[in-house]
């Protein structure tokens, strides 16, 4: 028997069941819900102290951009929207799903881009984070998310690396997707509670 | 058997609870005033004490709906990702 032959047999008696769920995918839910709380708990915080302050934001502060930031919100919601085609591209032909997970990475970049602008802008306009509660909570709040979205950044590039080399694992794939529809999914939810 | 030391403490601590704001038994009851603070400590405590259930709940609802389709006593609901 050659070896080639031999691995065939190992495979086709393969006594152990298919996984209900990849590894990788099954770590990023529990990671993804390790950093929900963290949000949760930064989202609370932030609603008690709004309640129990005079006015909000506290006069002397700038505002927030709020209809740019409405703009920058639509742009990657539009970044998970199309990770979303990239996927149900990858299962029919891999090679189609290359334009959509580019055109999401590009808009992800552009989202995290653009906050950076704004926050220039803020700090410009006297919004630190020792300013007052309104700048603390707010660059905690949406520095935290900034982070979590240039960390998806890297792998969804990692993502789009192996795929252009052909080496992307529908896990691998998988688990990136989870991770990157968190972050797009709760920009809105923080959106509407620190910038409205 | 208790001793005196013992009894004195348990007194002391047990009368506390008749008078919590000079014990500051729960900085939570006391920091919200307001009518709009009491529904912000209200709506945070719902959330906290929920989400963390509703996730977990939700990924073992999933899992096992998952591998009913594994084993194929269920019709499939969700693409394969292996």
């Amino acid at each position: 028997m050659t070896p080639r032959s031999a691995a065939m047999l190992r495979v086709i008696s393969d006594p152990r069941p298919r996984p209900i769920l990849p590894n990788a995918v099954l770590g990023t839910l529990i990671f993804v819900i390790a950093e929900m709380m963290m949000f949760a708990g930064l989202i609370s915080a932030l609603s008690i102290v709004k309640a129990g302050a005079v006015g909000w934001p506290p006069p002397g502060q700038p505002r927030l951009p709020v209809e740019a930031t409405a703009f920058n919100t639509a742009v990657l919601l539009t970044s998970g929207v199309l990770l979303f085609v990239a996927n149900r591209d990858y299962a029919r032909d891999r090679k189609l799903a290359r334009s959509p997970l580019f055109w999401a990475i590009g808009l992800g970049a552009f989202f995290v881009v653009f906050q950076g602008y704004e926050w220039v802008l803020l700090i410009r306009q006297g919004l630190t984070l020792a300013s007052s509660n309104h700048g603390s909570f707010f660059y905690l709040i949406v520095g935290m998310h900034a982070l979590h979205a240039i960390a998806g950044l890297t792998v969804l590039a990692s993502a789009g690396f192996k795929l252009s080399k052909g080496l992307l694992k529908p896990s691998t794939f998988a688990a990136t997707q989870v991770f990157w529809y968190f972050v797009v999914g709760l920009w809105p939810v923080l959106y509407y509670l620190v910038y409205l | 058997m208790i001793s005196k030391k013992h009894t004195c403490a348990l007194l002391i601590s047990t009368s506390l609870v008749l008078v919590p704001r000079l014990a500051a038994a729960c900085a939570v009851c006391f920091s919200g005033r307001s009518d709009e603070a009491r529904v912000a400590f209200l709506a945070t405590t719902v959330l906290l004490t929920g989400l963390p259930l509703l996730m977990i709940g939700s990924v073992v609802w999933w899992l096992i709906r998952r591998a009913r389709e594994v084993r194929g006593d269920h019709p499939p609901v969700s693409p394969a990702i292996d």
